[in-house]
């Protein structure tokens, strides 16, 4: 991908609003007894492994 | 194996972490553990066909909770400790030829709200005392995987530099009453030389000291900012296009993907009130000097801790700075 590819024009735009999206968590548990999480953002959908869950997202107090 | 064993000499620990040895070097691209696990192909860390951001706790920590029995009885002189806390990974591209770079502006934005979360858990955690997100990039820096990731370390006790940086700003506190890192971005602001870029909410500047020709500081201007937590939306998101740009400048210095290591300096996590005297920052190491020259930590850095920079500081910012403002968004 290029610089010029990865520019994002959303940065262009004055209010964060105008760029945030719904943050979701999904844990899951992995090979050594250890946690993996997978965020995902607004409506995007991933193919998730079994035992996947949704979990809280800690943001920070003042957004 | 692995445990703090404690130097005597520099009053600080040293983390051994034996199993480290064995970790993935340089793998093919076909068998990248930070590559999503395609179908019927090989399982990577992640066990999913594709990804936006994830973090997973390391393979091979040095920090774990809990923590393994160390591998020998410490004494009153030498102390051994428990190497617990956490070792995380960050995965913030499924791409396996990117940079943070290279990511858009919105992604970064939401690594930005995915180190907050991390920062709040690990914050909670009783036995974590200091939490570092850093990014090794290049093998320059000595990465074992080329796949783009950053980490997390939540370490069982202050390390030495915060703790360093932590008792000058309270000692400049307690003579002046001064917030010393934003008395130092005051500094550069009013000399004008070292500026590379100022925003609402972040100046970045090469520091009058700074130690490496394009060491890069990101200081929040706003007293109380301590940590990724205090920030608003609007200041995670000036957060996220500072960090575009002065990822592409580096990266139009010498028209290659710059090496560097991204290190973020936020409060202790010990429970104390650090408001008044600390303040959230990123450090950037680049450890070129020109496009082809290593700048080495050698004898007089790392046998004395006495830093030598062969350039100025004002030069190098002088460059930076026109690279910044070049990048559009």
């Amino acid at each position: 991908m290029s610089q010029e590819q990865s520019i994002d024009a959303a940065a262009g735009q004055s209010s964060p609003a105008d760029v945030r999206e719904d943050i979701h968590k999904y844990t899951v548990p992995i090979e050594g007894d250890r946690k993996l999480y997978f965020y995902t953002f607004g409506d995007e959908k991933l193919e998730l492994p079994e035992g996947a869950v949704l979990t809280e997202v800690k943001e920070a107090a003042n957004v | 194996m692995s445990e703090l064993r404690w130097h005597p000499l520099l009053g600080e620990w040293v983390i051994t972490a034996t199993h480290r040895q064995n970790r993935t070097f340089f793998p093919p691209a076909d068998y990248c553990p930070l590559c999503a696990t395609k179908k019927g192909g090989f399982p990577t860390e992640i066990p999913a066909p594709d990804y936006d951001i994830v973090v997973f706790e390391n393979k091979f920590p040095s920090l774990q909770t809990p923590a393994p029995e160390p591998a020998i009885e410490g004494t009153e002189f030498e102390p051994v400790g428990l190497a617990e806390g956490a070792c995380e990974v960050v995965c913030f591209s499924p791409e396996h030829n990117s940079s943070l770079a290279e990511q858009p502006v919105k992604r970064i934005l939401n690594l930005i709200r995915v180190w907050t979360d991390r920062f709040q858990d690990l914050d909670s955690r009783p036995n974590v005392k200091s939490i570092f997100i850093f990014e090794n990039k290049g093998r320059e820096i000595g990465v074992t995987l080329a796949h783009p990731h950053g980490q997390i370390y939540a370490y069982p006790f202050i390390p030495p530099r915060i703790a360093t940086e932590v008792d000058q700003a309270r000692k400049h506190f307690a003579k002046t009453g001064g917030n010393l890192l934003l008395d130092i971005a005051a500094s550069e602001i009013k000399d004008g030389r070292r500026i590379v870029a100022e925003t609402e909410s972040f100046v970045v500047f090469i520091p009058f000291f700074a130690r490496y020709p394009y060491e890069l500081f990101i200081i929040a201007k706003e007293r109380g900012k301590t940590a990724l937590t205090d920030f608003t939306a609007a200041e995670q998101l000036d957060l996220a296009i500072v960090l575009k740009k002065v990822l592409v400048a580096f990266d139009n210095l010498f028209g290659f993907s710059l090496p560097y290591i991204l290190a973020m300096h936020q409060r202790p996590s010990d429970g104390e009130d650090y408001t008044p005297l600390y303040q959230f920052h990123i450090e950037f190491y680049p450890p070129l000097r020109t496009k082809d020259k290593l700048k080495y930590l050698a004898g007089s850095e790392a046998g004395a801790g006495a830093y030598i920079n062969d350039t100025l500081a004002e030069e190098k910012a002088l460059e930076l700075r026109k690279l910044y403002e070049a990048v559009e968004l």
